[in-house]
């Protein structure tokens, strides 16, 4: 303070006002609660690994901020492990796939008696490619020719399942509800989107 | 500005001190009780001066002492023992300060005046202006002028305490002597006479 007298006052009015004893009790009370607490490691301390206050400079934050970033932080993490696990998909620019015509290898797919049979461009060398029990139908191929896909079912009344396959071997789309759907669905089409195999529109109704 | 003498106390205690935050940092919880004993009446006093309530600084410093047994091992230095300690009270009383918002309780020493003593108004005067003055202040100017007036902190340590660069904690000091000696100006200043209010 500017004053000295008023800086002595002050002084002297803040020891004489202070209470130079704790109350009676106090002390006892915090010796026995503290012998029930466990102290916390070390490595639990933000003070350990910041060099900074950390407890005072928490205590400025306003706390509606805190809830905020909590909030954002939540938000983020949720959406993060989403996309990890898959339930959102990011679209990015998809190479268009023929939907119809010979792939890289030439081969053209086609159905005949509930089978998938391949025939070369020229018309030769007809033989079956995907000769399961049941029905497969509406085959198309990925663009580099190595994988195809196609609908499949037991009966004719469905339901109808995708399936994607190769030379020798075949896998049914575990996407649930989303590679099932009804006779007047089933429609394929195969792209590629960075070297991988994506089936695309295996949904979409006959005629979109 | 005067010293306090609690600080010094402390210093003089201070191998001694050390010995029981070495044994306290390693959970020995007789070195620690023999710190609480040691701290627990000046932390006390600082918190009832900020506080200006005695059940809340009784909280704050409860509170005060269990998160430092708790943290101990977050103590570097353990002769910066005090300063930790002070500036666990701080934040406590920071929580207790804003807590009592919404609910203060004033709480006023009654001086008793013997009809028959000589007049001694002009001491008492002051204290009281001193009180209503202090009371009046925000939490944060009170904790600042308490650190610096009553413990006597130079203000790099009150700026340790606060967790704050020495530049705030200079101008938040001037700020809170400001408002004090305003405080102090408007309560001596004379009152209109009842007549005239009517």
């Amino acid at each position: 303070m500017t004053d000295p007298t008023l800086d002595r006052t002050f002084t002297a009015w803040l020891e004489e006002r202070a209470q130079p004893h704790a109350p009676t009790g106090l002390a006892a009370d915090i010796v026995e609660r503290t012998a029930r607490t466990r102290p916390r490691p070390a490595w639990r301390i933000p003070e350990r690994w910041f060099s900074m206050p950390t407890t005072i400079r928490l205590a400025l934050i306003p706390r509606d901020l805190l809830l905020i970033l909590a909030l954002w932080l939540i938000l983020a993490l949720t959406v993060a492990g989403a996309a990890i696990g898959g339930r959102i998909t990011f679209t990015r620019a998809v190479l268009p796939a023929p939907v119809s015509g010979p792939a890289a290898n030439g081969l053209i797919a086609f159905e005949r008696d509930s089978d998938i049979w391949v025939v070369e461009p020229d018309g030769s060398g007809e033989r079956p490619l995907i000769a399961s029990p049941g029905i497969q139908l509406a085959p198309s191929w990925s663009r580099d020719g190595t994988r195809i896909a196609y609908w499949s079912a037991e009966t004719d009344a469905g339901p109808w399942d995708l399936v994607v396959g190769g030379w020798g071997w075949d896998r049914r789309c575990d996407g649930g509800e989303r590679c099932r759907g009804p006779r007047e669905h089933v429609r394929t089409r195969l792209g590629t989107r960075r070297g991988h195999h994506r089936v695309l529109g295996a949904h979409h109704p006959v005629g979109r | 500005m005067m010293q306090n003498t609690a600080t010094d106390a402390v210093t003089q205690e201070g191998p001694m001190q050390r010995d029981l935050v070495v044994r306290a940092m390693a959970h020995d919880h007789e070195a620690f009780t023999e710190l609480v004993r040691l701290s627990i009446d000046k932390l006390y006093a600082i918190a009832r001066l900020i506080l200006f309530d005695a059940d809340r600084a009784q909280d704050a410093t409860q509170k005060t002492l269990i998160l430092a047994w708790r943290d101990i091992a977050a103590i570097r230095d353990p002769d910066r023992f005090e300063a930790w300690l002070r500036r666990l009270l701080v934040n406590a009383c920071y929580r207790e300060a804003k807590r009592a918002r919404k609910r203060w309780t004033m709480e006023k020493d009654v001086i008793r005046v013997d009809p028959g003593t000589p007049d001694t108004s002009q001491p008492v005067a002051t204290r009281d202006e001193l009180e209503r003055g202090f009371q009046r202040l925000d939490p944060d100017q009170r904790i600042i002028l308490v650190l610096h007036y009553y413990v006597g902190l130079p203000l790099q340590d009150t700026a340790d305490a606060l967790g704050l660069p020495i530049g705030t904690v200079k101008s938040r000091l001037h700020r809170a002597t400001h408002a004090l000696r305003a405080r102090l100006d408007a309560d001596s200043r004379p009152g209109l006479p009842l007549e005239q209010t009517t």
